[in-house]
């Protein structure tokens, strides 16, 4: 019979085991060991002997088959100058917090030359050796250090942080590869204390806050050095939404993935789709995005007549720019049910309205698809993971991101700075890119338009839109009915 | 992570502000259907000249809506005279009708947008012999951001 240190190590180095380990790459306490041990938790994090205790406890008196350290995700933050709050004064389980960032910009990075002594860096190691003393080869020991996007929004402000990952992500990507610098030189730390495997913990790349391509662009090749350079076995841990990034994680390159299983087990199970049997029936939300005026309500209130044919039960969320709607007092004198969104723009300002209209259409009409008109100036990313995070309680299925590039102003939108960047996103962001006013630009115009738009996003489907001739309405209105990119 | 909800504007809007106003507009004499069209044309026209003339770098989109008791007209522009749209179904003649129009624009400050509507609407309304008057005593004076 396998130890649980054989059992655990060989399972990460994909080796036959008698069964599966049961253990973690995170640190883990329980309440009742830390009150049987007489321990306090505030005190665990800057004492390597409490921190010992604390986590072997965890093989001891709860079966883990593992002992992590440390707790908190602060150590690397406060190793490169954070200030911590460790709440002293509070006796139960709360975890210790940053209270002071040291990063503003990236110059403001100081790996310090003594790190093995920097922050509370001696306490994990101290902790690791410590553990490895009191059970020998008895229990795998892990440690863990966060991810570089994640450590990066605990050094510097968030606000900032993801407003430069926005606008300027070549100034983060610098910040990230500085960090992974520091990361890698942490973990070979703590291999020489003795730790036998490593998590590199990146709980920001999850799609709940970062998009899949910005993961795949700003953060996976970071994870990726990462991993080729610290010890092994590793593994590399994303919690939330990862469907859409789980591929990007394999490539990553550590021995293991630990991933939120929620979302996977319930596509596993299939989800309950329209049910002839008296079933929940699940509505398809389709986003209608673009510049303004590159023809988003023309185009909807076209397609919704050509879902009306077969049947298809339809409703508009509208959100207009500006303080008095529009758009959708239109879509209604052409008899379509509309929900107006007015005080701000649902990619960022009133998203909360997007969800609770959601909800309100689940709970009343329920129609079979839902077409969301955001403002010219909104993000299709941000609307659809804003979405997500509350599609499986609402029976939303998302069905593919329309975007709209208007041929007849196409070079003048990349001209200027700010412009280019927000249609670019916008681009960047869509399933399909409809390349609208087709019939009003030469053909040169228009071959300029459909280069721009594939170099900007190679990974969309582009086509020709005319609602006038009626040119590609049929291809939309089929990806319309048949696509879902996220349930 | 769940309901991860952003309340601050997202910086990737740049540059760009819209104004709306909503107001009821009254003559004496019923505005016939051409006319009201006209009006409508050149309040567009009127919001997007003066928003260039202002230094606009683009005209994002100007939209509006009249309606009145047998009638309902939209209009919108893009700034190019060739873009402009007065579609809608025309109705008997009123003398009172509802204005909603709304002008988002790239490269003026939000108070340079509604200056420019507020103007316009001024203006268009001075041509035509009408009056404005503020939809529920409240004029929406308020800003997109």
């Amino acid at each position: 019979m396998l130890s649980a240190r054989e059992r655990v190590l060989k399972f990460l180095n994909g080796e036959k085991v008698d069964r599966p380990p049961v253990f973690s790459g995170m640190g883990n306490v329980i309440k009742p060991v830390l009150d049987d041990y007489g321990i306090v938790f505030s005190k665990v994090h800057r004492d390597p002997e409490l921190m010992a205790r604390a986590a072997a406890g965890m093989y001891k008196e709860f079966g883990y088959e593992c002992a992590v350290v440390p707790f908190d995700l602060g150590v690397e933050a406060e190793a490169l100058g954070a200030k911590m709050n460790f709440y002293d004064e509070v006796e139960g389980l709360l975890y210790p917090t940053i209270k002071e960032k040291s990063v503003v910009e990236v110059e403001d990075v100081r790996i310090p030359e003594d790190m093995e002594n920097a922050g509370r860096i001696p306490v994990v190691t101290g902790a690791i050796k410590a553990l490895r003393r009191e059970l020998g080869d008895e229990v795998a020991i892990g440690t863990y250090a966060l991810g570089p996007f994640t450590l990066a929004g605990q050094v510097k402000e968030l606000d900032a942080l993801f407003e430069e990952s926005f606008l300027e992500p070549e100034k983060t990507g610098k910040l990230l590869a500085k960090l992974s610098e520091f990361i890698i030189r942490l973990f070979g730390i703590y291999r020489d204390a003795g730790a036998d495997y490593f998590t590199l913990r990146e709980m920001g790349g999850t799609s709940d806050v970062m998009s899949p391509k910005s993961f795949r662009s700003l953060i996976k090749p970071h994870l990726v050095k990462i991993l080729s350079e610290i010890p092994r076995p590793n593994i590399l841990h994303i919690c939330g939404d990862t469907n859409a990034i789980i591929k990007d994680m394999a490539e990553c390159g550590a021995m293991a993935r630990l991933r939120s299983v929620a979302r996977s087990s319930q596509e596993e199970h299939g989800r309950t789709r329209v049910d002839s049997e008296g079933g929940v029936k699940d509505m398809k939300l389709i986003q209608v995005a673009g510049y303004l005026g590159s023809g988003k309500t023309t185009l909807i209130i076209a397609l919704a007549k050509m879902m009306a044919e077969p049947g298809l039960k339809t409703a508009v969320i509208v959100n207009d720019a500006g303080e008095v709607p529009v758009d959708g007092r239109v879509m209604k004198e052409f008899g379509l049910t509309v929900k107006d969104i007015g005080g701000g723009c649902i990619c960022c300002q009133v998203a909360g309205n997007m969800l609770r209209t959601l909800e309100s259409l689940a709970k009343g009409p329920k129609p079979d698809l839902i077409f969301v008109e955001p403002t010219g100036m909104a993000v299709p990313n941000t609307i659809r993971e804003n979405v997500l995070t509350g599609a499986a309680r609402n029976n939303i299925v998302i069905g593919p991101t329309i975007v709209l590039f208007d041929t007849t102003r196409a070079e003048k939108l990349l001209t200027y700075d700010t412009l280019k960047r927000l249609v670019g996103t916008q681009l960047r962001d869509a399933d399909i890119i409809a390349l609208s006013k087709a019939d009003r630009v030469p053909p040169e115009t228009l071959g300029k338009a459909r280069d721009e738009a594939i170099k900007i996003n190679p990974a969309a489907a582009v086509l020709e839109l005319s609602t006038h001739t009626g040119k590609g309405l049929t291809e939309l209105a089929g990806a319309v009915r048949e696509r879902v990119v996220a349930a | 992570m769940t309901d991860f909800i952003r309340i601050e504007e997202n910086p990737a809007h740049g540059e760009i502000h819209g104004y709306g106003v909503a107001c009821l507009a009254t003559r004496s004499t019923p505005v016939p259907p051409e006319e009201l069209r006209s009006f409508a044309a050149s309040l567009m026209t009127a919001v997007a000249s003066g928003c260039v003339a202002k230094g606009a770098k683009d005209i994002g989109h100007i939209k509006a809506y009249v309606e009145h008791a047998t009638g309902f007209l939209a209009a919108d522009t893009l700034g190019d005279p060739a873009d402009l749209t007065v579609e809608g179904k025309d109705g008997e003649p009123a003398t009172t009708f509802r204005l909603v129009i709304n002008s988002v624009i790239y490269g003026l400050s939000r108070e340079a947008v509604a200056r420019v509507t507020e103007d316009a609407l001024k203006q268009v309304f001075q041509e035509h012999g009408l009056s404005m008057e503020p939809e529920n005593h409240s004029r929406s004076n308020k800003t997109e951001r």
